[in-house]
């Protein structure tokens, strides 16, 4: 015999929901209220700040380079992180092979940003990369990262080089959660490895990949270290997070950076519920 | 104490030497966090407040606009002013002066008159000194002819890239159109697209974008490192650098056996216009307070006195402000002459982006990024960076 709730669980959570209110609602209602004034905020200014983000040069390259992010990262990671999941699920030395690939996972995004910045290097005695170039090919070395648009690849490339190993844990996880009778009543009616992969495989991991995904591009929205460290979003790889930082810090502009914030937080809400509806299956 | 400022390697190096003498005497210790992104990591402490005790920037403007904000402490209410103006020519004292009050102490000084190159491949070669603008086209012209590379620009420096670029944009500015176009520009009291000012920008174009006269091109400048870029003198890859009197410590520290004035010296930047030659821009380092702490008091004493500055201009790579500082303990002649220059300038201006607010530095810094990638963009260039200027003087 049940009885009905009444008010206690909510006491129970009352000092989680206090907390939840303070931290999390509290700051993103205020910074919604301040992207509508000026800079030190003492003008109210309307929609001054977001028709500012949407006609200036500065901004629009960095939603444009949010969206090279978004469909190169998600995309190659995904993928590279299935391929290396399938393949080393064949093989002997499964193990040794997926901790190589998910070492990149264990420093922290200023720390392979800092990495690579030296690998790509324009000089050849420190770059590597400029070290093969000249050295071994005889061309002139590259400014990878100076030069548009391969320097919005190259800091892309260190990201997909940071996550590949997560997204290939995940999926290593779900691909062997396959029940083998599966694959192997598939084997029996002479379907190829090819076959099996795209029609038993895939299909069963979809979720798996829909959560995937969905996590990744939360993660790409949000990317700063990598493109901080390397270029300071200079040379047109600026990003949306970095121009709030530099908005709010070197600019001053305390209603700019609100009003970037605030788009940021309405371009992920959807991508973190279909996220979240996802997980529960 | 917690002490913040832009020093990394080698000039970190002289000043720990500076301050350890401080911490011995004391018995206090120094707490030191140095970034190049200074006017960012510094800001986010400020308004946290949670700012360091002391704070030495690079730009002056920077500090003012924190004494406006009332972030500083005022140092005439405690500093021996007797002393201070003994030691300090009145325009070092005014740099840090707001509103009739002293908030900020030049500590180091840099002669950003110079251009370096290596007096014996001169020699080796036949080159003469050049001295007018004139002269420098043609010896670049004649080098570049004889299969050498003329120059080594490097503009790359983390967030601050460009800042060696925006130097030979005022220094150009200064000596071709004075010192009041100068003021004008800095204040915010001519535009950024005035015709003075885009004259310069294209004089600098005349060396950094001319085919074949820097080394490793646009890339070159934009990935090189600055303190990277003066070793090109040294071996040979190009023949003159023009950045400040600095340049020496980094060269000196890469190359400990080098012989200054015979594998590297500097010669004046040369005249442009004739009326305002000898006319020199230069950097200054400010000392700031933000926290009234009896450890902070003692620590700003001693880093405005001769005592403390003479460390490491002894070391090189330093000039100081201070006149009770005498020549002799500079380590060599370059070090030297370069203080004489300093003081003996026909006209001292602080480097023009030093003087400029946060966003409108940046801005300039940027835009001479882009003038070297684009220089047919010039016109939109300082449209862009006038549109910043704008924004923040509000006319």
């Amino acid at each position: 015999m049940f009885r009905k709730p009444g008010f206690l669980p909510w006491l129970y959570i009352a000092p989680v929901l206090t907390i939840l209110a303070v931290y999390l609602v509290y700051p993103v209602l205020s910074t919604a209220y301040l992207s509508f004034f000026n800079a030190d905020s003492t003008k109210f200014v309307g929609l001054e700040n977001y028709i500012y983000l949407f006609t200036h040069q500065d901004t629009l390259t960095a939603f444009k380079n949010n969206l090279l992010w978004l469909i190169f990262f998600t995309s190659l990671t995904v993928s590279l992180g299935l391929l290396i999941a399938v393949l080393a699920d064949k093989v002997r030395y499964e193990s040794a092979a997926k901790s190589v690939i998910f070492l990149p996972m264990a420093i922290s995004g200023v720390a392979a940003g800092t990495i690579w910045k030296f690998m790509l290097d324009f000089n050849p005695r420190i770059g590597l990369l400029n070290a093969i170039v000249k050295g071994i090919i005889h061309a002139r070395p590259i400014a990878w990262l100076q030069r548009y648009p391969i320097n919005t690849f190259a800091l892309i490339t260190v990201g997909i080089w940071m996550w590949t190993g997560f997204s290939m844990v995940i999926l290593s996880a779900a691909i062997k959660s396959i029940p083998r009778d599966i694959m192997e009543a598939a084997s029996v009616d002479g379907a190829t490895e090819w076959q099996k992969f795209w029609h038993i495989t895939l299909p069963m991991v979809s979720t798996t990949i829909i959560v995937l995904t969905t996590t990744l591009v939360i993660n790409v929205l949000k990317v700063f270290d990598i493109v901080y460290v390397m270029t300071g979003g200079n040379y047109g790889t600026d990003v949306i997070a970095n121009r709030m930082f530099k908005l709010f810090y070197v600019e001053s502009q305390f209603g700019r950076s609100a009003a970037i914030a605030v788009v940021l937080l309405l371009l992920i809400t959807p991508v973190m519920v279909v996220n979240a509806k996802w997980f529960q299956k | 104490m917690d002490v913040m400022a832009v020093w990394g390697g080698e000039e970190l190096d002289s000043f720990k030497a500076v301050y350890s003498v401080w911490e011995k005497e004391t018995g206090n210790k120094v707490q030191y966090e140095g970034t190049r992104d200074l006017t960012a990591v510094l800001k986010t402490r400020v308004e946290g407040n949670n700012p360091p005790d002391i704070a030495i920037l690079p730009n002056p403007g920077l500090a003012m606009e924190y004494a406006k904000q009332g972030k500083l402490v005022p140092l005439d209410g405690f500093m021996d002013m007797n002393q201070l103006k003994k030691d300090y020519a009145k325009a070092w004292l005014d740099v840090g002066t707001y509103n009739g009050k002293l908030y900020a102490i030049v500590f180091k000084a840099a002669n950003k008159g110079t251009i370096w190159y290596s007096p014996k491949r001169f020699k080796e070669k036949g080159y003469q000194i050049p001295k007018t603008w004139d002269e420098l086209l043609s010896l670049s012209d004649k080098i570049a002819k004889d299969g050498g590379v003329p120059w080594s620009i490097a503009a790359e420096s983390g967030s601050a890239s460009g800042w060696p670029l925006t130097d030979w944009i005022a220094q150009i500015v200064l000596t071709q159109s004075g010192p009041e176009v100068y003021d004008k520009w800095v204040k915010h009291e001519i535009p950024w697209t005035d015709p003075a000012i885009k004259k310069a920008f294209q004089t600098f174009g005349e060396i950094a974008t001319h085919k074949g006269w820097v080394l490793n091109g646009v890339d070159g400048i934009l990935a090189t490192n600055f303190v990277d870029g003066s070793y090109a003198i040294m071996d040979g890859s190009a023949y003159m650098y023009y950045l400040g009197d600095f340049t020496q410590g980094f060269i000196a520290k890469q190359y400990p056996k080098a012989v200054p004035g015979k594998d590297y010296a500097f010669f004046p930047w040369p005249t442009i216009n004739p009326k305002y030659a000898g006319g020199i821009t230069g950097g200054c380092d400010v000392v700031v307070m933000f926290k009234d702490t009896p450890a902070a008091r003692s620590f700003i004493e001693y880093l405005a006195s001769a005592k403390a500055q003479e460390i490491w201009a002894k070391r090189g790579g330093y000039t100081s402000p201070n006149r009770s500082v005498p020549l002799s303990v500079y380590p060599n002649d370059i070090a030297r002459d370069s203080a004489k220059m300093l003081t003996t300038a026909s006209a001292f201006r602080v480097g023009a982006g030093d003087l400029m607010g946060g966003a409108v530095q940046q801005a300039f810094w940027k835009g001479s990024l882009e003038y070297v990638q684009h220089p047919d963009k010039l016109d939109d260039i300082l449209k862009q960076i006038e549109a910043k200027a704008v924004e923040q003087y509000g006319k």
